[in-house]
């Protein structure tokens, strides 16, 4: 952070933006408590007590330009200590929004690009999705017990419809077999979609509510196409 | 029934309800005093005197000097030991009470002016992440008023020791929205930092942190008195996340330090909590029996304000309307007692 380096100038202070914002960082106490409980604090000074008093003195452009707000892992233990309720995830995002969508750091712009365009992160062909697919479950019907197994892809009408993490048809693929040798143990009629099989959404990341909506809502579509009763979203 | 008559009933035999039987005795009016603990003085009588050489301004001899005036008082009747059973607020009040511990059976009054000084019930850290009643060196600032009182000197509970390193963590309980505790209790910043000094003063090598948001507390002098205090003891604008308890009962306390901009461990001998003031958990009930209503926070609203004044000869003073020290205690009990005078007499019922 360049605070000390360049003292804030009083002029460009609004304290009153606090009002537009969803979150009510403006109750803060600066008490710390969500500082001493996050897990992140401290690496390249991050703080975010000193993030919360920054966009309630109307500095959340300052701080959108800086570095901090990536830091944050968006998991939620400052809010759970938080003495006044403040939804600090919440405001993190709201922040990352503010950037110019080119200025995002590492692959989250242009993975969450990928998915809206191709429906999945890694820009995946479908053919090449669908073989890996069937490549590892037919390494599940080689097991002992597992010799009728086959992947359900696109089945209409199934129980439930999982979603994917692109990790798993990536580098994780073993992964793909807990789950897949637990529905078939237990006769459970399942499915995969074979286009938007997407799970992750990192416009949640990113503070994009629209990329997040179309995610969502492809996947809403699937379990209409495919008529599936359960939606198992694991991300 | 037939109930003996008695002009002012006072309901809590703290420091405001001393404060206030000794201003209206003092004007000839017969006072009965009705406490649930078995002896008078209430939270107020647990802080001992934090002089340095000379006084801090601490207000604990205001209260026990307020004990003493009230015991020589002959027309002040104190009923300890008692719990009320039922309150009929007609013209005037009929109440019934109870005794505690013991066989004797339950008595009644009758009052021209009921006197709440029910105070405060101190609040209770334990489902706080510090360990407090699991850890014997976690103690609230009232435990270790008392462990002051007792022994004279502040040890360690585990091994009786004096602890080389002190923490003090304020605002537990207060300025805390979650637990619907959304008030400063006031009083505990000057408690803490008098304990702390007090601590330094006679074992000058013990080292004080002290955990805060910042310091809400006023008073005459304070400035100087503040000023003396950050240079003896470290003040941390932080309040920690957690407590563990290590080897030899040594507490690892969890905070941001804003100093060196990172998260951090340091181990204590023993933390001192500054748990806050809340309402009196019978202050539903008494509110019930009176046809009152409590304020959003659980405590009693003044008399003098609308919402107190619906039931005429019903008087409120002390921490039973909030968060309060011994000597703002003590101006409500003279201003209660001033306004029982006035109805009093307005109402024909005194010859004062
Ligand atoms: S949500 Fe972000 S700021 Fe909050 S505790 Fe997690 S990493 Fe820290
Ligand atoms: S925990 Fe909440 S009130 Fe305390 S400093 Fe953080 S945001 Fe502010
Ligand atoms: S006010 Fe406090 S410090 Fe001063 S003499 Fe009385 S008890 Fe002691
Ligand atoms: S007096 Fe101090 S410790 Fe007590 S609630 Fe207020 S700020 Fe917190």
């Amino acid at each position: 952070m360049t605070i000390l380096q360049n003292p804030v100038s009083f002029e460009s202070l609004d304290p009153g933006r606090s009002r537009a914002w969803p979150c009510d960082q403006d109750l803060c106490l600066t008490c710390a408590n969500c500082s001493g409980a996050c897990p992140v604090a401290g690496i390249d000074d991050f703080d975010p007590r000193k993030i919360v008093r920054m966009v309630s003195m109307g500095m959340a452009d300052h701080v959108a330009s800086e570095r901090w707000p990536w830091i944050c892992t968006m998991c939620g233990k400052c809010e759970q200590v938080c003495p006044m309720g403040i939804a600090i995830p919440d405001m993190m995002r709201r922040i990352r929004s503010l950037r110019a969508r080119d200025q995002i750091p590492g692959i989250l712009q242009s993975g969450l690009e990928n998915a809206l365009r191709t429906g999945n992160n890694l820009a995946l062909p479908k053919e090449d999705f669908v073989f890996i697919l069937e490549d590892v479950g037919a390494e599940i019907a080689e097991e002992q017990g597992f010799e009728t197994f086959t992947v359900p892809i696109d089945k209409e009408g199934a129980n439930i419809l999982t979603t994917i993490h692109n990790k798993l048809v990536n580098t994780h693929t073993e992964d793909l077999k807990h789950w897949w040798k637990i529905f078939h143990a237990a006769g459970e009629d399942w499915t995969v979609a074979a286009d938007n099989w997407e799970g992750t959404s990192w416009g949640y990341f990113t503070g994009d509510d629209e990329a997040m909506k179309t995610m969502a809502g492809r996947i809403v579509e699937n379990m209409r196409r495919l008529k599936a009763r359960t939606l198992l979203w694991p991300e | 029934m037939n109930l003996p008559e008695r002009q002012v009933v006072i309901v809590g035999a703290g420091v405001a309800g001393l404060a206030a039987a000794d201003e209206i005795a003092r004007w000839g009016v017969a006072v009965t005093m009705l406490e649930e603990a078995p002896r008078t003085g209430g939270h107020a009588s647990r802080y001992s005197c934090k002089a340095l050489g000379e006084c801090v301004a601490c207000g604990a001899c205001l209260a026990d000097e307020r004990r003493r005036r009230v015991a020589d008082r002959e027309n002040v009747t104190i009923l300890a030991g008692v719990r009320i059973s039922t309150i009929e607020n007609k013209v005037g009040f009929n109440i019934h009470y109870e005794h505690r511990n013991s066989q004797e059976p339950p008595g009644g009054l009758k009052a021209d002016a009921l006197l709440l000084t029910t105070g405060f019930q101190p609040y209770d850290p334990s489902d706080k992440p510090y360990g407090y009643r699991r850890f014997p060196n976690v103690l609230t600032l009232l435990d270790a008023e008392d462990r002051l009182q007792r022994e004279g000197v502040l040890t360690c509970p585990s091994d009786g020791r004096p602890p080389e390193r002190i923490a003090f963590i304020q605002c537990v309980g207060s300025r805390d929205s979650r637990i619907g505790h959304p008030w400063c209790s006031k009083i505990c910043c000057g408690a803490a930092l008098r304990m702390a000094r007090l601590v330094q003063y006679r074992r000058p090598e013990t080292v004080v942190t002290f955990f805060y948001i910042d310091v809400q507390t006023f008073g005459k002098n304070f400035q100087k008195y503040y000023d003396q205090t950050r240079r003896q003891v470290r003040m941390v604008r932080a309040i920690p996340g957690d407590i563990v308890q290590s080897e030899g009962q040594r507490l690892q306390l969890a905070y941001f330090d804003p100093d060196a901009s990172r998260a951090t461990e340091e181990p204590f001998d023993l933390v001192i909590l500054s748990a806050g003031i809340a309402p009196n958990t019978d202050n539903p009930s008494l509110a019930d029996m009176l046809g009152v209503r409590l304020n959003a926070a659980g405590f009693f609203h003044p008399h003098e304000s609308d919402e107190g004044r619906k039931r005429s000869g019903l008087f409120t003073a002390g921490a039973a309307l909030g968060p309060m020290s011994i000597a703002e205690s003590i101006d409500s009990a003279g201003k209660a007692a001033w306004d029982i005078m006035n109805y009093l007499k307005s109402n024909g019922l005194s010859k004062f």
